[in-house]
C-alpha cells in the first residue's frame, strides 16, 4: 500500500515539476535511446541485482563458500554496470560516486547475512539501522541528481527493496525454500517501481535526449 | 492641524546627512582596504566535491556548500589519517563551511559520513 502511495506520489511530482539540472546546462550523452529502452535496462539491471544478492545470501548461509564468491563478483559486475548507467546520463564523477554509495549498501546486507548466521543479533540490528540510514543517503543522490526524483520518495522506495531482501535472506536462513522463492520473486518484482519512475525521471530531465 | 511642523528627513541642509553623504562618496572612491583573494567555493553535489582539486593562492578562503539533502563533512586529512585541522559538519543542504588557508602546500580532505568522497586544496605562495 505504502509503495504504491509512494509510486503515485512520484508520478505525480514527475508530471509537475520542472527539470532544474537541464536549465542548467547538463546533458544526458545517449540521445536516440527510447525511454522504453531506458526502462527495461534499468529493471533488468535491478531485478538481476536482487537475483545475485539473494544467490550470494543463500550460498553465503549453506556454507558455500566457493559459489559465495562466484555470486558476489557476479553481483559487483552488476553492481558497476548500474553505475554506467548512472554515468552514462550523469558523467563518470556520478558514476564513480553511485558505485562507492551503491557498494556500501551490499556490504550491510552481507553485515545482516554474516549477523543472522552467526546468532550476533547486536551485528544484524546494526546492520539493518545502516541499511536504513542508506535509504536516505540513496534518496539524496538521485534527488540531488535529479529534481524529479524527491528524496523521500526515493528513500521510501528503497527502504521496499531492503525490506523486501531482508525477507528473502530470513527465508533463506530457516531454509523455508517455498517461502525463499515467493519472497523472492516479490523482491525483485519490487525493483520496477525503483526502476519505471527513474527512468521517467531521466526522460523528463533531459527532454529531447529520449524519444517516447 | 496640530501645529506639528514636519521636516524633510533627508534635508541636505542637516549636517548629519552631509556627513552621510560625504562618508558614502569616501566608500564609493576608495579603493577597498581588503586585498584578500576572492572566495574560492566547492560545491557538494551527488556526493562529490566539485572541484575535486582546488589550486588556490595563500590567505584564499575556501568556501564549500552542501547541495545534497543529506549530512556531509569536510574533514582534513585522509579516513585512515585524520589531520584534525578542520572538521565541519553540513547538516543539509545549504550549510556552508569556510576556511582561510594561510600555509602553503596540499591538504587533502574527505566526508566523514561517505569516505569515497575526496578532495585537496593545493595552496601556494
Amino acid at each position: 500500500m505504502n509503495r504504491t502511495i509512494g509510486r503515485v506520489a512520484l508520478g505525480v511530482l514527475l508530471a509537475t515539476s520542472a527539470s532544474t539540472l537541464h536549465a542548467q546546462g547538463m546533458q544526458a550523452s545517449n540521445s536516440g535511446m527510447t525511454v522504453a529502452a531506458l526502462k527495461a535496462r534499468l529493471n533488468t539491471l535491478l531485478s538481476e541485482h536482487v537475483y545475485l544478492a539473494a544467490a550470494a545470501t543463500g550460498s553465503a548461509l549453506g556454507g558455500r563458500q566457493a559459489e559465495f564468491q562466484a555470486a558476489a563478483g557476479a553481483l559487483d559486475k552488476n553492481s558497476v554496470d548500474v553505475s554506467k548507467a548512472i554515468g552514462m546520463v550523469y558523467g563518470t564523477g556520478a558514476e564513480t560516486a553511485f558505485l562507492a554509495l551503491w557498494r556500501k549498501h551490499i556490504g550491510f546486507v552481507v553485515d545482516y547475512t554474516t549477523g543472522i548466521a552467526t546468532k550476533d543479533k547486536a551485528k544484524a540490528d546494526k546492520a539493518v539501522a545502516d541499511l536504513v540510514q542508506y535509504t536516505q543517503d540513496f534518496g539524496a543522490f538521485l534527488a540531488s541528481a535529479n529534481p524529479n526524483l524527491p528524496k523521500s520518495v526515493v528513500a521510501d522506495l528503497v527502504k521496499g527493496h531492503v525490506l523486501t531482501l531482508k525477507t528473502v535472506i530470513d527465508a533463506q536462513q530457516t531454509g523455508d525454500a517455498a517461502k525463499t522463492y515467493m519472497t523472492l520473486r516479490e523482491a525483485a518484482m519490487h525493483m520496477q517501481m525503483i526502476a519505471d519512475p527513474l527512468a521517467d525521471a531521466i526522460a523528463k530531465q533531459f527532454p529531447g535526449k529520449f524519444v517516447n | 492641524m496640530s501645529g506639528v511642523v514636519l521636516r524633510n528627513p533627508l534635508s541636505l541642509e542637516q549636517p548629519a546627512v552631509r556627513s552621510l553623504i560625504l562618508v558614502a562618496l569616501m566608500a564609493t572612491i576608495d579603493p577597498p582596504s581588503d586585498s584578500s583573494p576572492a572566495p574560492v567555493r566547492v560545491e557538494i553535489r551527488t556526493f562529490q566535491f566539485a572541484p575535486d582539486t582546488a589550486r588556490i593562492a595563500l590567505g584564499t578562503k575556501v568556501v564549500w556548500t552542501n547541495q545534497d539533502e543529506i549530512e556531509h563533512t569536510v574533514t582534513a586529512g585522509k579516513p585512515s589519517e585524520r589531520e584534525g585541522a578542520f572538521n565541519v559538519v553540513l547538516k543539509t543542504k545549504g550549510a556552508i563551511a569556510e576556511r582561510t588557508f594561510t600555509t602553503a602546500g596540499t591538504f587533502t580532505y574527505f566526508c566523514d559520513r561517505h569516505q569515497f568522497m575526496r578532495g585537496t586544496i593545493n595552496v601556494t605562495r
